[in-house]
């Protein structure tokens, strides 16, 4: 991406550089979940090929109405050439790379990294996630109400959890194949 | 929008119409695009709970990396009480006992063994919005279930009817099988493997179905 290219998106995403700043790494994290849904492997190598396409014709004098609107048109192409080139890839990358690891080690890791989180949080997250399916709006309803926080909010922190969850697996994971 | 529908997107299953929905309210609303990343954490657990259906569940390694579904894994295994390992010597005495009850066992065996008579060939089948298959049979025996091996590339076959912990499977002729007691009623059948010997176990594999033992008519299932 150019320095001109990256300055009239951000330009075009508002007139305040702080506030501009802010709203594209906001669209650059909707284009990874985009793309990560639609099971692409490597999502956000994805999303920097749409802001680069976007900060191209940007800079080529296309008149965008909604920024937004048109990201998010730009994503569906980039994923429908991906498909038909067949770089959509199969999310089994790891096949054959690594040896699957034992349950036993994933527990371990999994005991590392619930350790690595205070108390609380940690008995908050087994609670939320261990609903059946059947119970789940009503146990996680229960958890706000005893915590004084809305569904929302309640929901906003578990997902924070769970995806710092994951990323010390993953790097655990990574820690324990590079030992090997 | 309904839960049904997030998951339907997730797996890759919605209309064109109902994708072009999801996709803009993600860009444009942070709540939902929190409710859509719940619709997939909810999923995922579901799926390693074995909760979903075979054609469900057989969508979930495609969609979804290897890091979500061992979160998911670990997180149900987090939930549930385990047990420590055992002490060196306390396995020598479980042992000796477990000789011990093995010959009072055989000295005092009561009749001939069990017989198995019937077995069920379940097929790999979409359940999606209709009844699990019924199979019927004479009452008062075991049951040999019995399921293809959907892939050859896994290892150390194992079989489970929640709430029962899974069985090593015996694999013959392309097919993976075990034998069960099982009460008539509904029932699912899980078809979990590791792809190394003593790796992790992936679900390969879930079978709904219904078993009801008659009296008086014979099951044409039965040898």
């Amino acid at each position: 991406m150019t320095k001109d290219g990256l300055d009239r998106l951000l330009a075009l995403l508002s007139a305040d550089p702080e506030r501009a700043a802010e709203l594209y790494l906001h669209l650059q994290r909707k284009l990874t979940r985009y793309f990560e849904w639609n099971a692409c492997a490597n999502a956000e190598e994805f999303a920097d090929e749409v802001m680069d396409r976007v900060a191209r014709r940007v800079a080529g004098g296309e008149a965008i109405q909604s920024p937004v609107s048109y990201v998010l048109g730009v994503a569906r192409r980039v994923l429908l050439e991906s498909k038909s080139k067949m770089l959509l890839l199969p999310l089994e990358g790891d096949v054959g790379a690594v040896e699957e690891p034992t349950q036993e080690a994933t527990l371990a890791r999994l005991d590392d990294c619930l350790a690595s989180l205070p108390p609380e949080s940690r008995a908050i997250l087994i609670e939320y996630y261990s609903a059946e399916s059947g119970e789940r709006i009503r146990i996680r309803q229960e958890m706000a109400d005893r915590m004084g926080l809305t569904a929302n909010a309640l929901r906003n922190r578990c997902l924070r959890l769970r995806r710092n969850l994951e990323e010390c697996l993953q790097k655990r994971a990574a820690g324990d194949d590079h030992v090997a | 929008m309904s839960p049904d529908l997030l998951r339907a997107y997730l797996l890759g299953q919605a209309s064109p119409e109902d994708c072009a929905a999801i996709e803009e309210r993600l860009f444009a609303d942070d709540t939902f695009e929190a409710l859509l990343a719940e619709a997939e954490a909810d999923l995922l657990d579901d799926w390693a709970r074995g909760r979903l259906t075979p054609a469900d569940a057989a969508l979930i390694p495609q969609r979804f990396p290897k890091p979500k579904r061992d979160l998911a894994r670990a997180l149900l295994l987090a939930a549930k009480p385990r047990r420590k390992p055992l002490h060196p010597q306390r396995w020598a005495l479980l042992a000796a006992a477990a000789l011990l009850l093995l010959a009072v066992a055989l000295f005092l065996r009561p009749g001939p063994p069990r017989v198995l008579i019937a077995e069920i060939r379940l097929q790999q089948q979409a359940t999606r919005g209709t009844n699990p298959p019924l199979y019927r049979m004479q009452a008062g025996r075991r049951i040999r279930l019995s399921v293809p091996k959907l892939d050859d590339g896994f290892l150390d076959w194992k079989l489970q009817i929640e709430p029962g912990a899974p069985i090593a499977a015996e694999v013959a002729n392309g097919r993976v099988f075990a034998d069960f007691d099982l009460p008539d009623g509904r029932h699912q059948l899980l078809v979990s493997a590791s792809r190394t010997s003593g790796g992790l176990l992936e679900l390969v594999a879930v079978y709904p179905f219904e078993l009801r033992r008659d009296v008086l008519q014979k099951s044409p299932l039965e040898k």
